[in-house]
């Protein structure tokens, strides 16, 4: 009979590579003594890449001696504060050096002082790699010196969600203002400049003139994220074309045809585009100029809440099938005057399609 | 009498079994393709010792449920988006009908075989066996023994009641 003993090591590894970090680090390394050894091969580390150092699973306890055998191959490091580890999780990148970084994500800082400019401040002096930089929910404390740290970094990504004074967020930072916040805001893009490929806002009071200003100096951003932003999106018009642009996601408030008259003017080589939220002044004229002038589209995605629907017709369906001849994907819900001719249309070119 | 109408290949298993195989099935055989292109105009059939003919049917059965799906991608980037999609429901329940041993034996031939998408959804598969069980039941489950020493099982319990604290 066949046991899981008779498979070679690559093929547990394997196995091992789909598992928790936490399940590796604290439970399969504690079956046998084969499983021991695995857990903690340099094959299985350089193929997950990521390290969770006492982040969001609790359970998750890195020794000196599990850190030490798999730092060289960690490129993604992932540090929550939620319980004020701070302390321990800046102890430990201190005493090893994690060289290869080239992803930092630090969440949850804002439940109080969490060593969170701290850690932000090694990682930035050790790892003149990094390249992706990823703060959800993060201090604004010393807003400047947060921004001042980022700014000497040289990313291609950065993530800043939940931010400062970000909408719905339950505490308020007293010590910055939403001027202050946009202020520095534009500060630090601009100072990332041309540099900055990707650039994700989610969820953060970030107005038309703030945007505007980021797509002016950011010229060579690809992907754009602005989701539950309090933008009317009037900042893609009046402002020059960006053709390296490639994907855009846009969640909730206040698009318009307006809006996407202005994007299909900004962003003609888009490749993903996808609208979430009350899409009710959305019709036949933005749709018609979002079909005719970003040709390239890949996947075009428009969902509604409730019956807040976009006005689509037939023709609309026509001309996004007859222009983006390259489109895989395509959602749009709540129809109502679509007939049978516009679904035909649209599924002679895409194999995946969510019309409703 | 039987007439090929496509070209076939034939593999021996370890119980003697001759299986033909039509080739445009066995182009799931990885890097194994060539050497059985080369085979295709000879009558000998290409033994293959560690597999049983239990096993190569439950191959063979896989590769044409799966005859065209895309190919798995090459670059590591799109590897690892590819190797967090869920195992679809018809696989699952393919992979566990026969239990544990048989499990493995396909794992095994999936690996000689170089079978990668065959091999990914049956990893898959003895992973969530595997996630949220304890030490002592993963033991218990895959009939693993508990080779630790008494020494090296106190530094464990040392190191779990810490993590309790």
């Amino acid at each position: 009979m066949a046991d899981i003993g008779v498979l070679p090591d690559e093929i547990l590894v394997y196995i091992f590579h789909f598992m928790l970090q936490s399940d590796i680090v604290s439970v399969m390394r504690n079956v046998c003594r084969r499983w021991k050894m695995l857990s903690f091969s340099p094959t299985l580390w350089r193929r997950l890449c990521m390290v969770d150092l006492g982040g969001e699973n609790q359970n998750i306890m890195w020794s000196d001696e599990n850190i030490q055998t798999v730092k060289s191959f960690v490129k993604n490091l992932y540090i929550s504060l939620f319980s004020n580890q701070g302390g321990e999780c800046l102890n430990k990148l201190i005493k090893h050096d994690f060289s290869e970084l080239k992803e930092l994500t630090l969440r949850d800082s804002h439940f109080g002082n969490s060593k969170f400019i701290e850690i932000l401040e090694f990682v930035a002096s050790r790892n003149t790699n990094l390249s992706c930089l990823s703060v959800k929910f993060g201090a604004c404390e010393h807003l400047e010196k947060y921004f001042d740290i980022i700014s000497n970094i040289q990313l291609r990504t950065l993530e800043i969600n939940h931010g400062g004074s970000a909408l719905g967020l339950r505490q308020k930072c007293k010590q910055c203002s939403e001027e202050k916040w946009e202020h520095c805001l534009v500060q630090l893009c601009c100072a990332k400049g041309k540099d900055l490929r990707n650039l994700s806002l989610g969820v953060n009071r970030v107005n038309d003139e703030t945007v505007s200003s980021i797509l002016k100096h950011c010229s060579n951003l690809t992907t754009l994220e602005l989701d539950k932003t309090n933008t009317t999106y009037s900042c893609f018009l009046d402002i020059q074309q960006n053709i390296n642009l490639r994907n855009i996601s846009l969640f909730n408030i206040n698009i318009n045809d307006d809006t996407l008259i202005g994007i299909a003017q900004f962003a003609p080589f888009l490749i993903s585009f996808s609208v979430e939220g009350n899409l009710d002044s959305i019709s036949t004229r933005g749709i018609q100029k979002i079909s005719e002038s970003c040709r390239y589209l890949e996947k075009l995605s428009f969902r509604n809440d409730h019956d807040h629907a976009p006005k689509l017709t037939d023709s609309n369906l026509f001309t996004i099938a007859s222009n983006c001849k390259s489109l895989k994907y395509i959602q749009f819900q709540s129809l109502k005057h679509i007939t049978d001719a516009g679904f035909q249309a649209v599924l002679k070119i895409v194999a995946t399609y969510k019309l409703s | 009498m039987y007439k090929k109408i496509v070209p076939q290949i034939k593999l021996e298993t370890y119980e003697k079994e001759v299986f033909e195989i039509d080739l445009d099935i066995a182009k799931k055989f990885g890097k194994l393709v060539p050497v059985l292109q080369e085979l295709l105009n000879d009558d000998k059939p290409l033994t293959i010792k560690t597999i049983n003919s239990g096993t190569l049917k439950k191959i063979i059965t896989w590769c044409t449920y799966h005859k065209d799906d895309p190919l798995p991608p090459e670059d590591d980037d799109n590897r690892m988006k590819h190797s967090t999609e869920e195992v679809s429901s018809w696989d699952d329940k393919f992979l566990q009908e026969d239990g544990q041993a048989a499990l493995f034996d396909l794992i095994s031939a999936a690996h000689t075989l170089d079978i990668d998408g065959l091999l990914d959804v049956a990893c898959k598969v003895v992973a969530t066996m595997i996630k949220g069980k304890a030490p002592e039941e993963i033991r218990k489950v895959f009939n693993i023994k508990n080779d630790f020493t008494q020494q090296e099982e106190d530094q464990v319990r040392k190191e779990n009641d810490w993590c309790e604290d």
